[in-house]
């Protein structure tokens, strides 16, 4: 029996974030004595903290000025190794300047790493089952996009038919946004590297709205404005309007373990490159880079390193503190020049796209590779006039290859709250589902299909239940209720659901679900249905590197 | 750049590889540049391991590469000298190395001779 252990899929990838720096200097002084640049407050001596720290360990061991040329290239803007992390120091100021020239003129993510993406079966861009729009019976167990938005149209457990927008993103990509923490590494970071990859990369957040349901609330009225009715009227109910949020939904990927040394996962390694086109967006990213590069060593072409001051500056004091003085004022000075360039700012856009872009390809390559152990899914939903639910699912997922990808999920749902007396208990009801996909036509393709064909059972150990608000009138009569209620509505028991699908995935990664669904009841009213669905979803990828470019890395 | 700085120097006109190691270098992912002329691809051998340099330029040139950088790769790249077919090239002491991790790497180059 294949023996899973529970590893995350940058459990590798933080392994060697932890490890030392490189082998192109000498001896280190004591670390105790040398400040860690890469906590610098300032930008530029940040992005280029690991050859000031491996310059400053140089000197402190008696290199000379050749054998500490590897640092020194780094550091000098005239050379092309130094470009890389000046588009890291520069892009929060660069790309503030250039936000509107980027989004217009830049903004286009390869359409062959596009097309990796759209043969991929195990993406999940459309909300839960148990909202009123979605066209996805099971849930998936990869990744969602850099940054994706579906809507859908059509319901499946529920009685409502309701219209949703659902936007998909990871939790790295807003990690970046937030903090600004977007380092040109890409991939094998340090620092920060290690909790980004184990929590925040294999974690996926989405966010549905409700379009079409229009929700109402209860508000206190403050007296009669006309007529006369016998009965005063302490409180109406009041149209909220749509666009109420309708769900939250976090998911995180476990990988199987893997061993990045066996000959047999190098082997699945050069395949998920190719598979997921790595090697596109690797090529891609270096255009981008070669064009800041060229501008860069241009402009600062008279800002040579002065390389024998910098180094007398580093032995005049070993802490590593007149260093960083000294390259922070030799590099505001070259920078403010080469920003002056009109054309850079888009150029260095495009670079932080196309980052985030390998970035992304990369990771899903290492889940091709690895493979998907579990994903776990918890889910905040707020039904319309129905109490709120927290539902913990487990989804598993086997490739077979061309053959198609099967999906298992099991999971139970939760009420939020139960009001004093209530007649029913904490578990809403537990569910298991599967689905299988597989690409029809296209395969390699921009402009492919897909059939799904998906059965779920879920059992509810009582009726569901609807909150009927305050100031909801008792029918047959004009009573107002004055505190709401709560009334079983629907059966208990078992409701099952098929599913059959039919996806278009056109070039740009546009992606329209047809499906066709038959229950034998739904959760609010008896009988079976036989219902439709459809929706589509658009990859913004090419938009969220725009995002953490604004940046500072 | 210069002579002094270069990663690699070589004869004018030399026809050389680069290795790298640890990193594979992705397919049409190595581009000759040389200021005021046109980039040139270069030729990515099926491993990935090593491209070919034509004919090196006179003076300062650079070598991007496409890295397409393994997982559990904690080594920096090694970049050398592999095959030398005409002329002469030769890796600077100590050896250049690139960060890991890091794509684009760039290779600086010096072509001796006019």
């Amino acid at each position: 029996m294949k023996k899973f252990v529970l590893v995350s899929a940058a459990i590798a990838i933080a392994s060697l974030c932890s490890q030392g720096q490189t082998n192109s200097v000498p001896a280190t002084a004591p670390a105790s004595r040398v400040i860690d640049f890469c906590q610098d407050s300032r930008p530029d001596v940040r992005a280029y903290c690991k050859d000031l720290n491996d310059l400053q360990a140089a000197v402190n061991g008696g290199a000379t000025k050749a054998e500490a040329r590897e640092s020194l290239n780094n550091l000098d803007l005239t050379q092309p190794a130094a470009s890389s992390q000046f588009i890291t120091a520069t892009s929060n100021i660069v790309l503030a300047k250039a936000l509107t020239s980027a989004v217009s003129s830049k903004a286009v993510a390869s359409n062959a790493m596009q097309d990796a993406g759209q043969a991929r079966l195990d993406r999940q861009t459309s909300p839960t089952t148990d909202t009123s729009g979605t066209t996805s019976l099971v849930s998936k167990a990869g990744s969602s996009e850099l940054l994706s938005m579906a809507l859908n149209t059509g319901a499946l457990t529920e009685s409502v038919n309701g219209t949703t927008a659902t936007l998909n993103t990871n939790a790295d990509q807003v990690f970046r946004l937030i903090t600004g923490n977007d380092p040109d590494c890409t991939v094998t970071c340090k620092g920060v590297g290690r909790f980004e990859s184990y929590v925040l990369n294999p974690t996926n957040i989405s966010a549905s709205l409700d379009l079409a349901q229009q929700s109402t609330k209860t508000a206190a009225t403050t007296g009669q404005a006309s007529g006369a009715t016998s009965t005063p009227v302490n409180s109406a109910t009041i149209p909220t309007g749509v666009g109420k949020l309708s769900g939250i939904t976090a998911r995180y990927q476990l990988l199987n373990k893997f061993d990045p040394r066996s000959t047999a996962f190098k082997t699945k390694w050069q395949n998920a490159v190719s598979a997921n086109k790595v090697g596109v967006a690797a090529v891609t990213l270096m255009g981008a880079t070669n064009s800041v590069m060229k501008l860069v060593t241009a402009d600062a072409k008279d800002f040579v390193l002065d390389r024998d001051k910098i180094i007398d500056t580093a032995k005049s004091d070993p802490t590593g503190v007149a260093l960083a003085n000294f390259f922070d004022n030799y590099f505001s000075d070259a920078s403010q020049i080469v920003l002056k360039d009109p054309s850079i700012g888009p150029y260095i856009s495009q670079v932080m796209q196309d980052r985030a872009a390998y970035r992304k390809v990369w990771f899903d390559a290492l889940q091709t590779a690895a493979g998907n152990l579990f994903t776990f899914e918890y889910d905040y939903n707020r039904p319309l006039n129905q109490p709120i639910t927290h539902n913990f699912k487990l989804i598993y997922a086997y490739d077979f290859a061309n053959a198609g990808m099967l999906t298992f999920n099991g999971s139970a749902s939760l009420y939020g709250t139960i009001p004093a007396g209530a007649k029913y208990g904490r578990l809403h009801y537990g569910q298991v589902s599967t689905e299988y996909d597989r690409t029809v036509t296209g395969t390699g393709k921009s402009f492919q299909t897909q059939l799904s064909l998906a059965g779920y059972w879920q059992y509810q150990p009582n009726p569901s239940v609807l909150n009927i608000p305050a100031g909801t009138v008792a029918p047959g009569t004009d009573i107002p209720l004055p505190n709401g209620t709560q009334e079983f509505v629907g059966t208990a028991g078992s409701l099952w659901v098929t599913q059959a699908k039919f996806t278009l995935k056109g070039g740009g990664n546009v992606q329209i679900p047809i499906a066709v669904s038959w229950s034998n009841k739904t959760d609010l009213l008896q009988g079976s249905k036989v219902g439709g669905q459809v929706g589509i979803s658009y990859n913004f990828s090419s938009l969220a590197g725009l995002f953490t470019g604004a940046s500072n890395q | 750049m210069s002579q002094d700085t270069a990663d690699i120097v070589g004869s004018k006109g030399a026809k050389f590889t680069i290795t790298v190691a640890t990193a594979s270098i992705a397919p049409n992912g190595a581009t000759l540049i040389v200021s005021g002329q046109p980039d040139q691809s270069l030729s990515v051998s099926a491993t990935g391991q090593f491209v070919t340099v034509p004919s090196l330029p006179s003076g300062d040139s650079t070598v991007s590469l496409a890295l397409v950088w393994p997982p559990g790769q904690t080594q920096d790249a090694a970049v050398g000298v592999g095959t030398v077919t005409t002329g002469t090239a030769t890796a600077a002491d100590p050896p250049p190395f690139i960060d890991s991790g890091r794509t684009p790497g760039f290779v600086a180059l010096f072509g001796v001779g006019q």
